[in-house]
């Protein structure tokens, strides 16, 4: 194999920049699998390897993994409301509060607080509906599946992504004109160019009177811009729906784990508890991690399908409906994505429709919330398996748990193991009360374990 | 007793329906449906619901009735032989003399009402509880159902806003209590639109010729003062699935996945409650209905499998089995053959069942689908303790459903085939949330063919996955993949109901206080 492909197969870079996007992806392959190798005590234990550094016998078997779209953390706040979910999903949240931040926009010195939004859509789908903005009435509904690290890519090149070792020979520049081409074409053509970067340098403080930390630097770009959030969609916000999140977690969970008895875990909600796989409320996560899990397991080694990326592979078009029964199936279009690999799709209307969105109805109720449309909406990732002839390597303890909320038990957060749960909030996945009484009470909580689990990436 | 530490909350036995729990038990039935008039309709929906409201069968008549069936049947049993792999009587004695003493019961009765009533009645917040109900079976076009203009059932002018449930083991006074009913219903000003005839086939098979009713989730609760559980519980041995059970094969799930107003099921713990939701007072104690009239196109299921079992290289029989996950008699595929009746239902598909000591063998885990394939019914709406596409193994218990249902039509004779009588499945099943349970088995995994387990090429169930018309219909078999164009099942329509509480029966029947 000879290169990595874009996300979805998509053709905006020219063959310098296809083989500097190559280049970074595998650098974070590369990273993985070394970190891997820290966990498990040597690089002869890793089962997640890089598809251009591993010559595989044959193809590899693949794996397709999927998940619905809607984010099962903001279901979870609202048992037996989805109409308060779907109001939930649509409200934007702050980017400072999410890594215990606050963020400041510095000019000439002088520091000013700014709120950096994004989406709690984080089953790696986010969506936003166009709106006239004469009459109010929705337009289209646009999805899109596709991570910030590619457009960074574009508005930067590989230098926008410091921390990845790219040799010196591949680096490359970005194409600031086509970013602003692909804004223009697929959000909206009033998209002016200075509207995508910052126009100062961005800083932020851990607490109140803590010293300012720089973040970004002006002109740098800015993937919380207003075309991106409250004006359009471009690609994903969440700080969790990334790319380079997909890779690190499938590295993660090609690690077996073992509890305190010894005993392999293997269950989704343990497992992801156990390792810290990302948001234990998430569908995706815990089902992502498993199927990697199980594959290792089973003495094959892992990877994700060239080309990596996350992709919105089924709409089910069952569930709409026009006012009187009309069959709106066609108004569902994927729009880009090569191959049936969906990045981005939008419901609209054709340009002759008798009725507009708001008279659709989704399983009889009338489209109000794009987050109706992404309820019945699969999510996919494609893992690769190979056997490379190495059997299954030796289980490592669990590094994390899991707490549930007392007045809520469906709402799950990580602890590191060890430490005892936050106020308000029990063991989970804990058979008998003698365990529970067992876990000595430690100071640190969620919020810590939390914290030392984002910051890393916020810095990155 | 409860390792999740939580008291079990008192059931209310004189408030909750009988159908709800523990469900009507006999022979014959008789759904009657009402439709309220377009003007004025609040009136005629009291009268009928104060006719109603004495009559309705609270869950400790249906407990006692139920234990009478039982001591009948279990007296009988001792004497007939009995197969050695059936806990069932044989069904000489199932349909043979009945003991005067359960025949002379005057039949039970049960009423549901539409969101449509409610909001008649002036309760639209509890018409509101769920918005599948408040919106109606007919809309929800994901369940692929045919329009409901070609419904039999529940179609437009033809909606059930007050259905009753008639049981009994004696058909003559099954009907005259139908005949009150009815009489009750046209002098209240209501419109009859629905009345429907059904009787259990002998040995409680439905008419593809499978037993049913053997999985069924136990009820977690106390009946009275001193803390005596709804059902008794057996010791068990710590499972490997981390759930509870009140005997091998019957899991125990806290009440308010089925009834408004109690602890409800978590999504991911196994014992531990979620606390009761809030919900309007006349909700508590009530719980939400579905009813489907499924017709049985059994001529064509034996037809359609005989050729997959051509295509294949099989038996026929083998093909059936695979498409339930059961072998006619209630043997689980999973299971070697030689099951007994106390194994039926104890095994699960991720982990292997231990052995229960003075009880059940243990049962090996079928993970993959080898024995019992991903695509069968019971794996597709009950994956047990495998992880689904909706989460770790102990979401798949938020899911589950109290299925009511009975069959209806006479049974098809293989012998003189084309006959052109309708038989089916009046599916009928309890829970609080619609779409995360009826909806979530039926339309999220039975019509899909990557769900609930993932990764591997699954199918959807062929007994009753829908797809889009004019489409195949797709499953892998043990032997290999199987494909069909044919509809077994055909779905004629029905409702979304409510089924309240005693008092909330008596409340609704009253004018509002001004
Ligand atoms: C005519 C249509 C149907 C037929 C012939 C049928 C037949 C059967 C049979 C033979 C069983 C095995 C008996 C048992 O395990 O108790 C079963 C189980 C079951 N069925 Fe159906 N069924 C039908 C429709 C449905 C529908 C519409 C649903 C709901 C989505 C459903 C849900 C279930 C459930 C939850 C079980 C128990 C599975 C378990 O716990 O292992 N069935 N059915």
């Amino acid at each position: 194999m000879g290169m990595l492909d874009t996300p979805g197969g998509v053709r905006d870079l020219d063959p310098q920049r296809l083989a500097g996007w190559s280049a970074l992806v595998s650098a974070w392959m590369d990273a993985m699998v070394a970190r891997t190798a820290g966990q498990v005590g040597g690089a002869e234990h890793v089962r997640f390897f890089n598809p251009l550094r591993t010559a595989t016998p044959g193809p590899l078997a693949e794996r397709r993994i999927s998940w619905d779209a809607f984010p099962r953390p903001v279901a979870v706040r609202y048992p037996g409301d989805p109409a308060g979910a779907r109001r939930a999903a649509d409200e934007f949240r702050s980017l400072g509060d999410y890594y215990g931040v606050t963020f400041y926009a510095v000019r000439d010195g002088q520091a000013e607080e700014i709120t950096l939004r994004y989406r709690p859509q984080d089953e790696y789908c986010e969506w936003y509906a166009e709106r006239d903005p004469d009459t109010g009435r929705m337009l289209r509904i646009v999805f899109t599946s596709e991570g910030h690290e590619y457009w960074r890519f574009l508005a930067g090149g590989t230098a926008a992504f410091p921390s990845a070792t790219v040799p010196a020979d591949q680096r490359v520049d970005g194409d600031r004109a086509q970013l602003l081409r692909l804004y223009r074409e697929l959000v909206s053509p009033r998209v002016r160019e200075e509207d995508l970067y910052f126009d100062t340098d961005i800083a932020f403080r851990r607490t109140p009177d803590g010293q300012l930390e720089p973040y970004r630097s002006r002109g740098a770009y800015n993937p919380y811009n207003v075309w991106n959030t409250e004006r359009g969609l471009a690609h994903l916000t969440h700080p969790e729906n990334s790319l380079y999140g997909e890779i690190s977690l499938a590295a993660a969970a090609s690690v077996p784990r073992a509890g305190a008895d010894g005993t392999p875990v293997t269950d989704a909600g343990r497992l992801v508890c156990c390792a810290a796989l990302g948001d234990p409320n998430r569908s995706s996560d815990p089902t992502i991690s498993t199927d990697v899990n199980d594959l290792v397991r089973q003495g094959l080694s892992v990877t994700l399908r060239d080309p990596i990326g996350l992709y919105i592979t089924a709409f089910d078009d069952a569930a709409v409906s026009g006012p009187g029964g009309e069959n709106v199936a066609s108004w569902w279009r994927p729009v880009r994505g090569a191959g049936g690999l969906t990045l981005r799709a939008e419901f609209a209307p054709p340009p002759d429709a008798p009725f507009g969105l708001e008279d659709v109805l989704v399983n009889g109720l009338p489209l109000e919330y794009g987050g109706q449309l992404a309820e019945v909406t699969t999510m996919s990732l494609f893992g690769a398996a190979a056997d490379l002839g190495q059997p299954a390597p030796a289980p490592i303890p669990c590094d994390h748990r899991c707490c549930a909320r007392d007045d809520n038990p469906d709402e799950l957060t990580l602890v590191t193991i060890g430490s005892q749960c936050p106020p308000g909030w029990h063991a989970a996945f804990e058979e008998t009360p003698l365990r529970q009484a067992a876990a000595g009470r430690l100071a640190d909580s969620t919020r810590q374990a939390a914290g030392s689990v984002r910051l890393p990436d916020l810095l990155a | 007793m409860n390792p999740g530490g939580s008291a079990e909350p008192r059931l209310d036995l004189d408030d909750i329906q009988a159908h709800v729990l523990p469900g009507f038990g006999h022979e014959h039935q008789c759904l009657l449906g009402w439709r309220l008039p377009d003007d004025d309709p609040a009136p005629p929906a009291r009268g009928l619901l104060a006719a109603l409201a004495d009559r309705i069968t609270p869950a400790s008549r249906g407990l006692h009735i139920r234990q009478l069936r039982r001591a009948a049947r279990h007296g009988r049993a001792e004497a007939a032989a009995t197969t050695p792999s059936s806990n069932e009587p044989h069904s000489s004695a199932r349909h043979g003399r009945i003991d005067p003493a359960v025949l002379a019961e005057p039949p039970a009765l049960a009423a549901a009402v539409s969101a449509r009533t409610l909001r008649v009645l002036g309760h639209a917040d509890v018409a509101a509880i769920d918005e599948a109900f408040a919106v109606g079976m007919a809309r929800r076009s994901y369940l692929r159902d045919p329009p409901s203009t070609e419904w039999t059932t529940g179609g437009p002018g033809r909606e059930i806003d007050i259905l009753v449930v008639l049981a009994g083991d004696d058909p003559a006074l099954l009907a005259d209590a139908a005949a009150t009913v009815s009489g009750a219903g046209t002098e209240a000003g209501c419109e009859l639109v629905h009345e429907q005839h059904a009787r259990r086939l002998p040995g409680d098979i439905e008419h593809f010729g499978f037993r049913d009713g053997i999985s069924q989730p136990v009820l977690r609760g106390v009946v009275d003062d001193a803390g005596t559980p709804l059902v008794a519980r057996t010791p068990m041995p710590p499972m490997p699935d981390h759930r509870a059970y009140a005997a091998p094969g019957d899991v125990l799930l806290w009440p308010g996945q089925f009834l408004f107003g109690l602890p409800r099921q978590s999504a991911t713990d196994p014992t531990r409650p979620l606390p009761a939701r809030s919900v309007p007072a006349l909700a508590r104690n009530g719980s939400l209905l579905v009813y489907r009239k499924l017709e049985q196109d059994v001529a064509g299921f034996y037809a359609d499998t005989a050729r997959m079992a051509a295509a294949l290289n099989t038996d026929p029989a083998d093909v059936r089995a695979q498409l339930v996950g059961r072998r006619p008699d209630g043997r689980p595929l999973v299971r070697p053959a030689d099951a007994t009746s106390a194994e039926l239902n104890h095994f699960g598909y991720d982990t292997d069942a231990p052995p229960i000591p003075d009880g059940p063998r243990g049962a090996t885990a079928d993970p993959d689908g080898l024995r019992c394939p991903l695509a069968a019914h019971i794996r597709k709406v009950n994956p047990r303790d495998q992880e689904t596409d909706k989460g770790p193994s102990a979401a798949t218990l938020s899911f589950a459903i109290l299925r009511r249902g009975i069959t209806y039509g006479e049974r098809y004779d293989h012998d003189s085939p084309g006959t052109a009588d309708e038989r089916g499945l009046l599916f009928l099943c309890y829970q609080t949330d619609l779409t995360q349970q009826f909806e979530l088995l039926a339309q999220r995994w039975a019509n899909n063919p990557e769900r609930p387990r993932q990764g591997l090429s699954n199918g959807v169930d062929l007994i009753i996955g829908r797809v889009t018309p004019g489409t195949e219909r797709r499953a892998t078999l043990l032997a290999g993949e199987v494909s069909t164009m044919t509809d077994y099942v055909h779905p004629r329509g029905g409702a979304y109901l409510f089924t309240p509480s005693l008092s909330a029966i008596r409340t609704l029947s009253k004018a509002n206080a001004p």
